[in-house]
């Protein structure tokens, strides 16, 4: 494993930023830390960084000592949510920056930095763009010029920080698939931090979810969605249900509807968990209230109450219960749901 | 940044409140400043000149610019050494360094100058040691300074806080992640981002320091031709009833201020692409 994150905290006065979080990347992985704001997810790739010192824990990579090494030592390339490109400078110099700041026994000759410079322009399509300033650019070019920088030390690890925050929607699908590619076409190891689960779950090949500076779990976007950790984790990757619930003898009952329980479900008082999109009509299932039924083109918007929460879903024209009728009660039985202790 | 809108100022009170705004510049800032000038040249070139002949008048220009010279740099490197802690780090006792970096603005400068005496006057707290020591800081240059220093103090940290607090410190974050060292990061990152609002708190704080009066007409003992300077020379001359003397050296000083604001302005005509090219988000 190049990245090795080892019971990291970090506390900020009273407030605990990090709480004895450890993780690991393989080398070539693409990284998502995800979590609401304050969750930590920005500490900690600073302190990957080397912009804040970690008060206990290690970093290590390629079984180096990150923690003993500056910024320059562990050559790493960090793209900021809102770009923090030098506005004096053009492009070109933005890009060659991280090459004319070397040692002079390291640093490449005028004509080298000029000519990847150009390479770099050329790979974050902004060919002859150059001789600009940040402020001519748009969002999406300067955010791409930040990349282009962070590339051009040919860096070990790439750290990017919210980098589409401030990008509207369009843009910001663009740029994603954009970043995926270049990932692949470089290959290097990558850890992006984000609160947009959205952008995650497309993105990363694996996730660590943080809250109040824990992780809760890391894993595949996939076993992410179909075995969730706890029910914070269920919540946050999407429209949720979550309904208190008994289990007891191997049957479960949710909101007066009882069904069989699943192997290995935990006895006693539960949290019952599953998704909007998951619930289909049916004889047996939860009671729910059509409220809403809203026609968007070719799909339909209905939104139900359940118990004490009300949920929405899209569905397509030829969906069962794209054919409910506001006010009625009906039948949703789940197609699968997750329970948790309560 | 965005452009705030304008109006035109074409109906109602909007051009009355104009004029009356453009005749209260002219009656309370050009007017008395014209003055200076029309008096100065009021018995011809000759009387003018007659005042620039004086060695004494020589000397006091000559102390002005020493002073300058050594409290405006001073004075800078505090400034932005300041500011740059103030925007960059939270840290304990910070408001208060901020309320103390005010404060020579919010007192008389008579008391900026006082609080020398009474550290190292004959009667002062450190007068045996400056005794022992065999130095002398009140009616010399180095009490000049040490009064003009604590006069001008807060120009141009004043200028660069919330420059550099608006600006935030991802740029010098971004240069020390590309590799660059703290002395790289401030000369080529910090330093040029912050370099109008420098400039002009400079020439302020050199504009401040060559005209301060109350502060080191308290240290300075009026010795003439040795700790005059050129504010304090203008009070003797007019004391003395010689008045376009006084005006004419006045208008020395104004023209030294005038000066200032022209190399000010100058640099922003040549630059004004650049300006707006990096001020524009």
């Amino acid at each position: 494993m190049p990245l090795e994150v080892t019971a990291i905290s970090k506390s900020f006065g009273r407030f605990a930023a990090l709480d004895d979080v450890s993780l690991k990347a393989a080398d070539g992985e693409f990284l998502a830390l995800l979590g609401p704001s304050g969750s930590g997810k920005t500490t900690l790739l600073r302190i990957l960084a080397g912009l804040e010192t970690p008060d206990a824990g290690s970093v290590r990579f390629d079984n180096e000592d990150f923690l003993k090494q500056t910024p320059r030592e562990r050559r790493i390339g960090l793209v900021f949510q809102h770009y923090a490109l030098f506005r004096h400078m053009t492009v070109a110099r933005n890009i060659a920056f991280g090459l004319k700041v070397r040692p002079r026994r390291d640093r490449p000759t005028p004509a080298v930095i000029a000519q990847r410079v150009e390479e770099l322009l050329a790979l974050v399509q902004l060919k002859g763009l150059g001789g600009r300033y940040p402020a001519q650019l748009s969002g999406g070019q300067r955010q791409r010029v930040a990349l282009a920088r962070a590339l051009a030390i040919e860096p070990r690890m790439l750290l990017l920080d919210e980098p589409f925050g401030a990008l509207d929607a369009k843009v910001r699908r663009d740029l994603r698939r954009w970043l995926r590619h270049i990932h692949n076409e470089t290959g290097i190891t990558t850890v992006f931090v984000t609160h947009d689960q959205e952008e995650a779950l497309d993105l990363a090949d694996r996730v660590a979810i943080l809250k109040d500076g824990v992780v809760q779990q890391l894993d595949t976007p996939q076993a992410l969605y179909e075995r969730p950790a706890n029910p914070f984790v269920h919540d946050f990757l999407g429209a949720a249900l979550h309904r208190p619930g008994v289990v007891s003898q191997g049957r479960l009952q949710v909101d007066g509807w009882e069904t069989a329980a699943p192997p290995g479900a935990p006895e006693g008082e539960v949290l019952f968990c599953t998704r909007p999109d998951d619930l289909t009509p049916a004889d047996q299932g939860l009671e729910a209230r059509v409220l809403t039924v809203s026609p968007r083109g070719a799909r339909v918007r209905i939104e139900c109450r359940i118990g004490k929460q009300t949920v929405d879903t899209d569905r397509g024209l030829d969906d069962p219960l794209a054919r409910a009728r506001p006010g009625e009660t009906i039948r949703l039985a789940p197609q699968t749901f997750h329970l948790f202790p309560r | 940044m965005s452009r705030a809108a304008r109006l035109s100022p074409g109906r109602g009170w909007a051009p009355l409140i104009i004029g009356l705004a453009t005749a209260w510049m002219a009656l309370i800032v050009l007017l008395p400043l014209g003055t200076v000038f029309v008096e100065a040249f009021r018995r011809g070139g000759m009387a003018f000149l007659e005042a620039f002949r004086q060695p004494d008048t020589w000397a006091a220009v000559r102390l002005t610019l020493v002073v300058a010279a050594i409290a405006v740099p001073l004075n800078t490197v505090f400034g932005v050494a300041a500011a740059w802690c103030i925007a960059r780090f939270e840290f304990k006792g910070k408001n208060l360094l901020v309320t103390l970096i005010d404060l020579p603005f919010s007192v008389s400068p008579v008391i900026s100058g006082l609080v020398w005496v009474l550290l190292f006057g004959a009667a002062g707290w450190f007068a045996p040691l400056m005794q022992d020591l065999g130095v002398q800081v009140i009616f010399t240059t180095t009490g000049l300074v040490l009064a003009t220093v604590l006069v001008t103090l807060p120009f141009v940290a004043r200028e660069l806080i919330p420059l550099m607090q608006e600006q935030g410190a991802d740029e010098e974050a971004a240069a020390i992640t590309l590799g660059a060292g703290g002395w790289t990061t401030f000369f080529t990152v910090t330093l040029p981002n912050i370099r109008w609002a420098l400039l002009y708190g400079v020439l302020l704080c050199n504009a401040r320091a060559m005209g301060e009066f109350g502060a080191v007409s308290v240290v300075s003992g009026h010795i003439r031709g040795r700790t005059n300077t050129l504010p304090l020379h203008v009070e003797i001359l007019y004391n003395e009833y010689n008045f376009v003397g006084a005006f004419a050296v006045a208008s020395g000083l104004a023209g030294l201020a005038l000066f200032t604001l022209l190399i000010k302005s100058g640099l922003e005509w040549r630059y004004a692409g650049e300006l707006a090219a990096t001020r524009r988000r």
